[in-house]
């Protein structure tokens, strides 16, 4: 097994188990930090091609892409917050007034 | 002497510190000699050009520490002498004006200063001899427009629109800012522009024309950059008048001309140009009609020729846009502000339904605005209004044969708009609209709640409120006369932009869009709005069917809308694999 | 220190491989919120020892520096401020079913996705830090550029979110 395979193999799991996360889990946070996972498996198939190309514009890219997550991640706790704070329980289904 | 004409736009300053320390006590009282001055330098200066002499530049070295040498150049030529000569004109009207409109109000210091920070802006900005010093002036304009809309700070909206009126031109901004960066390095002056752009050795030529005209188009409200310009009618009337109607607005027409010669080798940025001007045209032509407040009405009307005057830009005739730029201001300047007559005399209200029959106890201002919706309509020969907007129509004939027949069709809409305006407030009978379409409803209880329910008395109108203005209705009368016959405008405008052939003073062309226009000023009294819309009885038919229609298709997808965030991510990831999958497997 | 040459140690690379995925599985499988970002804390340290072995420094710094640092411990942060710990009440076995149909279309997905690339080699050059500055000052330069109005808008959006609860 080439290590090249070894990253793209792990990138393919971590993914999977963060979009599975996406779908399983209730609370906001869960759902954020399987977005989370979902996204650094991605940056790690960049950096995988960075070693394969032998091109740093992946790795910029990887950064370009590790501020993304940043920004993802600062909206989607602030939303949580201002949606949860005033609540006994944390389940985003319950905050479907959006349809009425 | 006319070393001084550079110096034109520090003119207003010193007031600016009169107010500051609460001088003289009736707020505001000598300000007008500010742009007085400014109108004198300017006429100075131009009849030195007249004479066959030039006027010579000023330049400031160092005036801003990181701004290289050369960077802050005023350049009094035709162009800006003129449009100089229109700003002083037309604020020392209004600042007169605004004396008898502000009269009690407590913060009439700050208001005078305000425009003083206005009007010193706005001469820099037609004084700059390079884009560096036009967009000192330019975010000048943008701030005294910001802190004039807001000057009623306490009133609701006031302080939304006056953002909004601050993030478009901040676009604005930004485009002439990235304008100038990508201007190459050597091109230190509008004529080094015009020469490059001539011998077509300008880089990012396009890329320049296209950023010059955002910047435009965000200062003139123009396409989707409208929506500033009427919520901006929240400032007082003289603002509306001198700042969102006759110069402010005006700059970006102003810097397009300014800048024609780069527009006239950029062929697709000058189709942009056309298409959005005709649509913004139109669109504000169209709005003007569905406004109940006269104020926005007038303001969708500026929008309007606005868009012209881009129209004008758009096919190559910069003398065309810059000549309606000029009679534009002086009609439209009256408009406001006999508008804002009336509206003194309502105390305050703004709103069409609730005037009428004005025309025998507000004499002035009837008189005032019937002569400014003359002239905007374009009544051939007798108007200035005619005059500019004959070049146009000329130009855009000779350009493409459909354009001319389309702005000839727009003349209708113009005069609609106007007529609608004029006959809802000056004619029919107080506090209702004197017939709706149709005459649906309004004629027999308008009598009964026409003494009711929140309608002003008429106070009598002070002189300051009319007298002022008439300056401006021999302009809006008479201007056509400093281009047919004779060519004064462009004689004076000769080397900086190129005017086409004199035309003479009455085109076929021109009747028959004043006779368009005139018939639509008398359909616009068909249009004057009843004055409690009633609901229609019943829907028509097919207003039914499409709405019973999009019940149908609403019940149908509600399934699919649970309001749940874990049932629409399953879908979205489920979605995005089976499409992902889908185009992969395919052959 | 990073080997500097072309050759990896496919020791490392697997253990930590294995650290990466197990930590992931450790962030969707916890119930607790609070232990969930302790696991993706460990997951985002692994990666950034993985970056350092592939030696990518930057890259590696910057995930420890942003990730493990600032976006991980905003998470716990949250996590804490949000009411009863944020722990989850009902997780059905049809839920978990669901979960686990979506991860296999999904991983399958993704295999045809990765198959063909599976046997790529190694290039002959390894980037540089200096090399990653020079493409994100000139090929990147306009993605580069936009992160900063993204950032922007990311404060003034959580600014705004904050802001709005409060009135």
């Amino acid at each position: 097994m080439t290590p090249i395979s070894l990253l793209l193999v792990t990138a393919v799991v971590v993914f999977t188990l963060g979009a599975a996360a996406l779908v399983q889990r209730r609370n906001p946070m869960s759902l954020l930090m399987g977005a989370e996972l979902m996204l650094s498996a991605s940056i790690l198939v960049l950096v995988a091609s960075s070693r394969v190309h032998g091109s740093a514009s992946s790795q910029g890219a990887a950064l370009l892409a590790l501020v993304l997550g940043a920004a993802e991640a600062v909206i989607g706790l602030g939303l949580a917050l201002a949606v949860f704070r005033n609540r006994a329980r944390v389940d985003l289904d319950d905050a479907s007034e959006v349809r009425r | 002497m006319t070393g001084l004409v550079g110096w034109a736009w520090l003119l207003p300053l010193p007031f600016i510190v009169l107010g500051l320390l609460g001088l003289p006590r009736r707020g505001g009282a000598v300000s007008f000699l500010g742009p007085l001055g400014v109108l004198g330098l300017a006429l100075l200066g131009l009849a030195q050009l007249g004479n066959g002499q030039g006027v010579p530049d000023v330049r400031i070295d160092g005036f801003l520490p990181f701004l290289p040498d050369d960077a802050f150049v005023t350049h009094p030529d035709g162009l800006a002498l003129s449009m100089l000569a229109l700003v002083g004109l037309v604020s020392t009207c209004i600042y007169l004006y605004a004396l008898g409109y502000m009269e009690h109000d407590e913060n009439r210091h700050r208001f005078f200063a305000f425009l003083d920070v206005f009007v010193a802006s706005m001469c820099l900005l037609v004084l700059a001899g390079n884009l560096t010093t036009l967009l000192i002036g330019w975010a000048g304009v943008g701030l005294a427009s910001f802190l004039l809309i807001g000057f009623w700070w306490e009133r609701p909206g006031t302080l939304s629109a006056g953002a909004e009126a601050l993030a478009v031109n901040a676009i604005g901004d930004a485009a002439l800012l990235l304008a100038i960066v990508i201007l190459p390095v050597g091109i230190d002056s509008f004529d080094d522009l015009a020469v490059a752009a001539r011998q077509g050795s300008l880089v990012h030529r396009d890329l320049i024309a296209l950023l010059l005209i955002v910047a435009a188009f965000a200062k003139s409200a123009q396409g989707p950059l409208y929506f500033w310009l009427p919520s901006a009618m929240a400032g007082p009337t003289p603002v509306s008048a001198l700042l969102h109607s006759a110069t402010m607005v005006a700059a970006g027409v102003y810097l397009g001309v300014r800048v024609s010669p780069v527009l006239a080798v950029s062929p697709e940025v000058s189709r942009l140009v056309l298409w959005t001007g005709l649509f913004t045209m139109g669109f504000g032509g169209v709005m003007s009609l569905r406004q109940d407040n006269l104020k926005k009405g007038l303001a969708f009307s500026s929008v309007s020729q606005l868009g012209m005057m881009f129209v004008a830009l758009g096919i190559g005739a910069p003398f065309a846009a810059f000549f309606h730029l000029v009679t534009h201001a002086a009609f439209k300047a009256l408009l406001f502000t006999s508008a804002g007559g009336v509206i003194h005399a309502l105390d305050g209200e703004e709103r069409i339904t609730h005037m009428g029959g004005l025309r025998k106890s507000l004499p002035g201002s009837h008189g005032l605005f019937l002569i400014g919706a003359l002239s905007l309509i374009g009544l051939p020969v007798l108007t200035a209004g005619a005059a500019s907007k004959d070049l146009i129509l000329e130009s855009a004939l000779h350009h493409e044969r459909w354009l001319g027949i389309v702005l000839v069709a727009m003349a209708g809409l113009t005069g609609a708009y106007a007529g609608r305006l004029y006959f809802a407030t000056f004619h029919g009978s107080r506090g209702h609209g004197s017939r709706g379409p149709g005459g649906e409803a309004s004629g027999s209880d308008a009598g009964a709640n026409a003494a009711g329910q929140g309608d002003h008395a008429v106070h009598a109108p002070s002189g300051w409120l009319v007298w002022p203005l008439v300056p401006l209705a021999f302009g809006a009368l008479g201007f056509g006369f400093l281009e047919v016959p004779g060519g004064l405008l462009s004689r004076a405008l000769a080397g900086v932009v190129d005017a086409p052939e004199l035309t003479p003073v009455v085109t076929r062309l021109g009747l028959v869009a004043g006779a368009i226009g005139l018939a639509g000023f008398f359909a616009g009294r068909l249009l004057v709005p009843a004055r409690s819309i009633p609901l229609p009885a019943a829907r028509p038919a097919w207003v039914q069917a499409s709405s019973d229609a999009f019940d149908f298709l609403a019940e149908q997808t509600l399934a699919l809308h649970t309001g749940r965030t874990s049932r629409y991510l399953l879908v979205t990831v489920v979605t995005a694999s089976l499409a992902v999958g889908f185009v992969l497997t395919r052959p | 220190m990073p080997p500097t040459s072309s050759a990896l140690n496919m020791t490392t690379i697997a253990s930590l491989c294995a650290l990466i995925a197990l930590s992931a599985l450790f962030v969707t499988l916890l119930r607790k919120p609070v232990h969930a970002a302790m696991a993706l804390l460990g997951h985002s340290l692994a990666l950034a020892a993985l970056y350092l072995s592939l030696s990518a420094d930057l890259l590696a710094a910057a995930q420890v520096l942003i990730y493990s640092g600032a976006i991980v411990v905003l998470f716990i942060f949250v996590v804490a401020l949000l009411p009863a710990e944020g722990r989850e009440e009902n997780l059905s076995l049809r839920k978990f079913l669901t979960a686990g149909a979506v991860a296999a279309l999904l991983g399958g997905t993704l295999a045809i996705v990765v198959r063909p690339n599976l046997g790529l080699g190694l290039a002959a050059t390894v980037p540089t830090t200096v090399d990653v500055g020079h493409s994100l000052f000139r090929e990147l330069f306009l993605p580069f550029e936009l992160t900063a109005p993204l950032l922007l808008c990311a404060i003034v959006g959580a600014v705004a979110l904050w802001r709005r609860q409060e009135r």
